[in-house]
């Protein structure tokens, strides 16, 4: 099995072991990972601001680059969003319309893709902590997906998952809105990170760096030792060689991992937007 | 200008602690009580008909416009048509000059608000008192409506009670049954002198010529039963093909709204009173009013029509919860006012509020007619900035996004040009300062910045597997 | 009455309003049919039992602070509510028209004085409707027209003898259901009512759901606002 990996402008840009961590995390699955590299952004900034001729040009570039891909696979839940439910209508009459149509309903998020497409819902992942799960909207609302990243982390050997209060309710980021917006927009962020706190959460996971971004920046003015981190990079430092649950260990101790275990997992790593050595060089 | 009146009006709710915790308080009520009733149903298989039965009624507009005039006419009722606020003014103004009227008694009008009618009835001289609770703490205070449900959510029992006060005469306790006990002992009074009931009107049914009004306090009966004269207000989309209809309509507004199976009270007025009966209205005026509605049919935004005014999208907008109904700057507010406004009152000057939204789209989710706000919300940004009449740095910003997004090797530059231009800015990974817009975000938050590499420059050098690391058969 | 006559009060005459709404619709596509507004199935009305429709009245009266009494005949019912109102104290009742003799004997029997509302001159200005006379009242009787059990309400069709005040100005309102009048659902009451409005030329009606409520004070939940802070329905097995 072959996946081209859309690897989105904001994590190329600002968070690259995010798509470092996804190719290595699909790699452990048996998946093997392309990168095509014409690839660069879904324009969905541009659309949300109302520049929709601007967006379809972006938008155009990236139908094009996965012309040839069998499956693309996204860590973002709303760039993905903004393929699948807007594309159809943004290329509507477009000679590329054919292709973007195709290119919606081949396109998926990574934990969507992982749950729903690989029928994987244990990666043998161990992490021990406290952890909360951020749902973003446009995962959510716009593509539906829920359930996947949160069966993901569930069997996630260690870790306490606890239901983030009012989850329902928007981080505040939004788009040029966290800029355009800016007061209304942390104001909208402490309310969420009240609940975080709330919940005494150590690990912040979230499938969309956007949220993440917008969150663990404002984190880093309040303070807090809240570790804020994508989903792709938990499950990939949880199953790194030497942490990773094998099959044959689950079945010897009954199915259920102690803690524990090397890989830099664990810890009181705080501060939002921590990148893996590779990129900070 | 506008826009920098938005942003005043939405920094100025944000510093008030007291306004934010009273939305919170009222808005967290009225969603916990609609997600406790909506079990009823299969309630997505009855969004999805109310939806069907609005979409409907709007695409045969006229049709029912026409049989809902004839049939209040049958029913010895007048029936006048306002294209826009000043017509609907001075027709009300006429109607209470034709009656003699001295005295109003009014229940619960959006269609008022939006035309400014109280003021104007006051200027002839006319003595106009609102009857809903809130409403009529509003008025004394003279403020607008912040919540189409709960007009004076953002008062405290200690600001009615000032204002009660004062009317009194005399000191008064703030508990709820004492300011009650004022306002139900004055507006009893007003309900049996008063010449004229102005009303509004949560539907209008086509089939049977009834206008339909839904409360809990029982104003809305004592201004139908009561004054000699009935005017009800309507805008001209609250129509309903027919009277069994409203079973549908009716379980869905007032679950979205309060959270109630239904109200204490719905009244389903056909015109005057009847040959013989001793109380109702001796004449029925119905003022159809358009106000820029026509200007949005047959367009992309025509399911703003659907709308049921619940208000369920301003209760679940995480947006209104932060700042209230005003800093909307309108009659209506949340993410139907966000739509409303720019289309209603010009996007060139009111565009600026449908920028006050982080499009989580929490508002199509709840909305019991489906409209899809959170696309309309897109829709009239797209608009806005068709009007030519952006920012110039913005569009040309987000020109330059087109253009570089487009073309990978521009990208790639880009981000190397970035890499470079961010030095004097950044320390340890984050930006201390920058120019605008950027600036804002770090008025709050804290910005990373490009780190040296980007994840296809990590790519290109290859991915290698961690020692030891395994790859998984599938 | 024509259009004319209306347009002496302003505004666009009906034809150029009308012309306004079909330019913005455009004449677009073929139109749609009513799309159908049925919430359930339209047999459980049918199928209802007395009893069931009696239990779920009271149930869902209940939970919203009214009050449900029970009577097994008409006969039983008045003193039931003559007994009630003189235990409440109740000095003056207002009655709807209609024959309400027996009730009156049994109120008489109580104690309790009323008002006939076919004795009064209730219209704008009339004595009748003074405050000091008004405020007398300590309840208003009448039967209801239908009662809705789904929901717990009470339908009241507006004529000579239903007077809208009856049930809305005393502070108190007692509502006599017969068992021909207790339907399941409010669907049922909105189909008879408008057969009955084509056939029989009935106008006005309100639906009355428990007391007058409002949370308009802090969301702190205030009862009898404006109208009757009680509502008492007597279900009466035949």
């Amino acid at each position: 099995m072959r996946v081209s990996l859309f690897v989105t402008c904001m994590v190329d840009a600002l968070y690259p072991n995010v798509g470092v961590s996804s190719v290595k995390l699909l790699r452990r699955l048996g998946v093997e990972v392309d990168f095509p590299e014409d690839q660069v952004c879904c324009g969905q900034p541009a659309f949300n601001s109302g520049y929709h001729d601007a967006a379809r040009d972006a938008a155009a570039q990236l139908v094009r680059a996965f012309r040839d891909a069998e499956y693309v696979v996204g860590p973002s839940g709303s760039c993905v969003s903004m393929i699948r439910h807007y594309y159809p209508a943004l290329f509507e009459g477009h000679p590329l319309e054919a292709e973007a149509n195709a290119f919606a309903a081949k396109t998926y998020e990574l934990s969507q893709f992982i749950v729903d497409v690989l029928g994987i819902d244990d990666v043998g992942a161990r992490f021990p902590g406290r952890a909360t799960y951020h749902t973003s909207c446009h995962m959510t609302r716009g593509l539906g997906v829920l359930e996947a990243p949160l069966r993901l982390l569930k069997n996630v050997r260690g870790l306490e998952l606890v239901d983030l209060p009012r989850r329902e309710d928007c981080c505040g980021f939004g788009g040029t809105f966290a800029v355009k917006m800016a007061r209304l927009s942390a104001a909208m962020a402490d309310e969420k990170l009240d609940h975080v706190a709330e919940v005494q959460a150590e690990y912040l996971v979230g499938a969309d760096t956007a949220c993440l971004m917008h969150l663990g920046g404002r984190l880093e003015r309040r303070g807090g030792r809240v570790r804020v981190l994508h989903l792709a990079e938990l499950l990939e430092e949880g199953t790194r060689p030497g942490v990773r649950i094998e099959p044959e260990e689950s079945a010897r101790r009954g199915g259920a991992g102690a803690a524990g275990g090397a890989g830099g997992a664990a810890g009181a790593r705080t501060g939002a937007g921590d990148r893996a050595e590779e990129a900070s060089a | 200008m506008a826009k920098a009146a938005i942003l005043d009006r939405i920094d100025q709710a944000l510093g008030n602690e007291r306004l934010r915790r009273a939305v919170r308080k009222a808005t967290d009520t009225f969603r916990g009580g609609r997600a406790r009733v909506i079990s009823d149903f299969d309630w997505e298989a009855m969004r999805e008909k109310a939806r069907a039965l609005r979409a409907h009624t709007i695409e045969h507009l006229d049709y029912y416009l026409e049989q809902l005039a004839a049939r209040v006419r049958e029913n010895g009722g007048h029936v006048h048509f306002a294209e826009n606020a000043s017509q609907a003014v001075e027709i009300v103004r006429r109607i209470a000059a034709h009656h003699g009227v001295r005295s109003v008694a009014k229940s619960k009008s959006m269609i008022s608000e939006e035309i400014h009618l109280n003021e104007v009835l006051e200027a002839d001289g006319i003595e106009v008192y609102e009857t809903d609770l809130g409403e009529y703490i509003i008025q004394l205070a003279r403020e607008t409506p912040s919540h189409i449900i709960g007009p004076a959510l953002h008062k405290s029992r200690e600001d009615i009670a000032e204002l009660f006060s004062k009317l009194e005469g005399r000191p008064l306790s703030s508990d709820t049954p004492t300011l009650t006990q004022v306002a139900r002992r004055r507006l009893r009074e007003v309900f049996l002198k008063a010449d004229m009931g102005i009303t509004g009107c949560n539907f209008a049914v086509a089939e049977t010529g009834s206008i339909v009004i839904v409360t809990n306090e029982g104003n809305g009966r004592m201004v139908t039963s009561l004054p000699r004269v009935q005017v009800t207000l309507m805008g001209m989309e609250r129509i309903v093909p027919r009277l069994e209809d409203l079973d549908l309509l009716l379980a869905m507004l007032t679950r979205s709204a309060t959270g109630q199976r239904t109200t204490s009270y719905v009244s389903i007025v056909s015109g005057p009173r009847k040959e013989g009966e001793r109380d109702g209205p001796e004449a029925f005026h119905l003022v159809i009013v358009d106000n820029m509605r026509s200007s949005i049919l047959g367009g992309e935004f025509q399911e703003a029509l659907n709308c049921i005014r619940c208000g369920a999208c301003l209760n679940i907008c995480p947006v209104y919860r932060q700042i209230g109904g005003h800093a909307y700057g309108w009659v209506y507010s949340g993410p139907i006012g966000a739509v409303l406004t720019p289309l209603y009152k010009g996007i060139e000057e009111w565009g600026e509020v449908a920028q006050a939204s982080s499009l989580c789209g929490a508002c199509y989710d709840v909305c019991p007619v489906k409209i899809p706000l959170h696309d309309m919300l897109v829709g009239i940004r797209r608009a806005s900035v068709e009007t030519g009449k952006s920012k110039a740095l913005e569009r040309l910003a987000f020109r330059a996004f087109g253009f570089v997004m487009s073309r990978p090797g521009m990208y790639r530059a880009a981000l190397k040009i970035g890499r470079l231009a961010q030095a004097p800015f950044v320390r340890k990974g984050r930006f201390r300062a920058a120019p605008p817009p950027l600036s804002s975000w770090l008025s709050h938050r804290s910005l990373p910045s490009l780190p040296k590499r980007s994840f296809r420059e990590i790519w290109a050098k290859g991915i290698d597997d961690e020692p030891g690391d395994r790859r998984g058969t599938s | 009455m024509t259009h004319g006559e209306d347009l002496d009060f302003g505004g666009l005459t009906q034809e150029a309003f009308l012309a306004r709404v079909r330019r913005g619709l455009g004449g677009k596509g073929p139109k749609s049919p009513h799309p159908g507004s049925l919430i359930r199935d339209q047999n459980v009305e049918e199928n209802a039992a007395h009893s069931e429709k009696v239990h779920l009245f009271t149930l869902a009266l209940e939970a919203v602070g009214g009050r449900a009494l029970r009577a097994s005949t008409l006969a039983e019912a008045y003193l039931v509510v003559a007994r009630e109102l003189a235990g409440a104290k109740a000095a003056r009742v207002l009655l709807a028209g209609g024959d309400f003799r027996k009730l009156e004997e049994a109120l008489a029997a109580a104690g309790v004085a009323f008002d006939r509302w076919s004795d009064l001159d209730f219209s704008h200005g009339a004595q009748d409707r003074a405050l000091e006379k008004v405020n007398a009242w300590d309840a208003g009787i009448s039967f209801a027209d239908y009662a809705v059990a789904e929901l717990g309400s009470i339908a009241l069709l507006f004529d000579a003898g239903q007077g809208r005040s009856v049930s809305l100005v005393p502070p108190r309102y007692v509502s006599i259901v017969r068992r021909d009048a207790l339907v399941l659902t409010r669907r049922a009451v909105l189909e008879h009512v408008s057969r009955r409005m084509r056939e029989e030329g009935r106008r006005s009606l309100v639906f009355v759901t428990g007391p007058s409520r409002s949370a308009d004070i802090e969301m702190d939940l205030s009862v009898g606002v404006h109208g009757p802070g009680e509502l008492w329905a007597v279900l009466v097995d035949e």
